[in-house]
């Protein structure tokens, strides 16, 4: 197996060096009645050390699919990586054995998926499955990985976690699984946590309770998060920096508070203002949201030139015509649009 | 003088009895423990809280689809709790329903228009030409178009099933609609129009909306008093601004603090974020039900239940330690 150039490659500067995971221009193809459908279309970014980077999106934005793709974890045989390459700390994921894939998943990335009893084993109890993934990572012997499921099971407040190890998934609340998730993909010190719309199925006081924990993980062990979600508020109160993502691409990039004060991409102007945002509403029927015009179109029916020209107030002849290519609009603040400068005035 | 409430809730009990184990005592799992509440025409109340609190259960238990085990429920002034199947039928056409899921909640080998169509037929209203203008009228007062009467569900959207939902609850003409989280399974850009269109109708129509949602943010957009729900009681309700910028239960303010909100620069905000889970509503705690999680609880609330302490405006909540606090 080959390691590929960037770890090998000179004259590295310490900045590169901390990026843990490098996606480059990764396409992910599915074979569907109406022929291939290219889910991902040539997503690029990096992730670094301690960073929490949010990849935000509707559905069949392409989200889920980009995180499964990192993981190795497409549905086979319909999903393909057509295109790109994911590197974890400089290794080509593609170029590794299904082998030395098993050994990172765990140890290098762990993923938490949305929903938890669909994730478990229903018929194991959690002890057993908290312990089997310690045991295979870490090479610790039955005992020690109990005590290290215990552990971690605390770290995530699971009451009297002893007793409840031989518990299976249904006498465990929603919120609770979730949580034993979060410990299972949390107990092998993973470098990199993926979590698919975490928060998605749980109760807003719970979801605080996951937030504030995946946080203190993030500062605890300093490992990095990819965090997807369709949820803006989510990706406000967590992320450092944020990718929107619109029909497989990539439209918008940068620090959540920039993307948040100054979208420079009209679709992240359209999602930000259809919500109601807490504390900030008139009297009723005074404001209405705003309303994105039509739907996402399919996949396989895609407008020609810019893919939200459809549905955007700034659209102009040449945005139906031409592709507008993903640029830096400010330092750090990137986006894919031919009239990002006229967003200044329509700007919150 | 005010007008009578389209809707009065009284002390609303729902049981449901639950399989135990053999020659062992009948467990009951109370959903709903005492709810009071009314909503006026043009008004829209909208009752929050979290999964298993109830709020669907009280929506289902005004339809009738659910008996309540006590209490009453008054339309109009009229109690509707002892009407049989037979009884109902005339409520059924002034309280009309929106389900969460506009693909489960839509027949598929039905046309649009006979959808929205079939509630006039069922209630005697119009049919022939008639039933067509009605119908296209409402089409139109949705955002649909009356040529899209002949499509199938399958062929529209997710928001645009759930406008044809909300055009069949306003064909006939209702006073009040239940709303069960009526936008929660759509996508957020579809949402926003979804909104816009239920608070336009609404007002102009001069409906009474009973909006039930876990979604903190959508309910003080569209709502004119809110409701908050615990474990299957009442913990606070009063008007839209009082619960949201001068809430009094701890509950209220915990799921306040606990909302994700779509700004950065308020991310540093105080929060209160709780302990642990929700009490399981078969055996729920003595006194308080919420004690178990209450930052604020003292040994009073383990013994009794809090009556409800009024403030200004119809504003009220349920909490020992708050009544202490407010009165002193």
């Amino acid at each position: 197996m080959t390691d590929t150039i960037l770890q090998t490659a000179p004259g590295k500067t310490s900045d590169t060096a901390e990026i843990v995971l490098s996606v480059q221009n990764l396409s992910t193809e599915f074979h569907s009645k109406k022929g291939i459908v290219r889910a991902v279309d040539g997503m690029s970014f990096d992730l670094r050390k301690r960073e929490i980077l949010a990849i935000v999106g509707e559905s069949g934005s392409g989200k889920s699919v980009t995180s499964l793709s990192i993981m190795g974890l497409l549905p086979h045989p319909a999903g393909r990586i057509a295109d790109g390459r994911v590197l974890f700390e400089g290794r080509d994921l593609g170029q590794l054995s299904d082998r030395d894939m098993r050994k990172i998943r765990g140890t290098g990335l762990a993923m938490i998926f949305q929903e938890p009893l669909t994730s478990l084993n229903p018929v194991l109890p959690i002890g057993r499955q908290m312990t089997e993934g310690i045991m295979q990572h870490l090479g610790l012997g039955l005992a020690e990985a109990r005590e290290r499921a215990i552990e971690m099971m605390r770290s995530v407040s699971i009451p009297a976690p002893e007793a409840r190890l031989k518990d299976f998934p249904h006498q465990y609340s929603g919120g609770m699984l979730q949580r034993i998730m979060i410990a299972i993909a949390m107990s092998c010190d993973p470098r990199i946590l993926i979590a698919d719309e975490p928060t998605t199925a749980l109760d807003v006081t719970i979801q605080a309770q996951i937030l504030d924990l995946m946080r203190t993980l993030r500062d605890r062990t300093g490992a990095s998060i990819v965090l997807i979600t369709h949820d803006m508020g989510v990706v406000a109160e967590l992320a450092d920096r944020v990718i929107v993502m619109y029909c497989g691409r990539k439209v918008e990039e940068g620090l959540v508070e920039k993307v948040f004060h100054r979208p420079r991409h009209p679709y992240t102007l359209g999602l930000l203002g259809s919500l109601p945002i807490l504390g900030q509403a008139g009297a009723v029927g005074d404001t209405e949201l705003t309303e994105i015009p039509g739907v996402v179109p399919s996949l396989d029916a895609l407008p020609p030139g810019c893919r939200f020209s459809e549905r955007c107030g700034f659209a102009t002849d040449r945005c139906r015509a031409e592709d507008p290519p993903f640029e830096e609009a400010a330092p750090g603040h990137f986006t894919a649009c031919w009239h990002s400068d006229q967003l200044e005035r329509a700007a919150r | 003088m005010t007008p009578m409430p389209i809707l009065e809730l009284d002390g609303l009990v729902k049981r449901f009895p639950i399989k135990s184990r053999l020659f062992g005592p009948k467990q009951w799992l109370t959903a709903v423990n005492g709810v009071s509440l009314e909503i006026r025409a043009g008004e829209t109340l909208g009752l929050v809280g979290e999964s298993g609190c109830g709020k669907s259960t009280v929506g289902k238990a005004i339809m009738k689809l659910h008996d309540p085990s006590d209490g009453r429920i008054l339309i109009k002034g009229k109690d509707i709790a002892p009407l049989t199947r037979a009884g109902m039928k005339p409520v059924w056409r002034k309280v009309q329903t929106i389900f969460q899921d506009p693909f489960a909640s839509l027949n598929p080998r039905m046309t649009a228009g006979a959808i929205v169509g079939e509630p006039l037929t069922i209630h005697g209203l119009a049919k022939g030409a008639e039933k067509v203008r009605i119908v296209s009228d409402t089409f139109r007062k949705v955002g649909l178009r009356p040529d899209q009467m002949d499509r199938f569900a399958h062929e529209f959207s997710g928001g645009q099933r759930q406008r044809l939902s909300i055009a069949r609850a306003l064909v006939v003409g209702p006073d009040l609609i239940i709303a069960d989280e009526p936008v929660s399974a759509l996508d957020v850009s579809i949402q926003a129009s979804v909104i816009n269109l239920l608070i336009r109708l609404q007002k102009e129509m001069g409906l009474a909306m009973l909006f039930i949602s876990h979604d903190m943010s959508v309910v003080e957009h569209v709502s004119h008093r809110v409701a908050v729900m615990y474990l299957g009681r009442l913990v606070e309700s009063g008007p839209r601004d009082q619960i949201f910028r001068n809430p009094q239960h701890p509950y209220t303010r915990a799921l306040l603090s606990a909302v994700p909100v779509a700004d950065p620069s308020r991310r540093g905000r105080e929060r209160i974020v709780l302990k642990g889970d929700v009490p399981s509503p078969i055996d729920p705690p003595s006194g308080c039900p919420f004690r178990t999680r209450c930052p604020i609880a003292e040994d009073v609330c383990a013994s009794a239940m809090p009556g409800v302490t009024a403030l200004s405006h119809g504003h009220g909540f349920a909490c020992h330690v708050r009544a202490r606090e407010v009165v002193a």
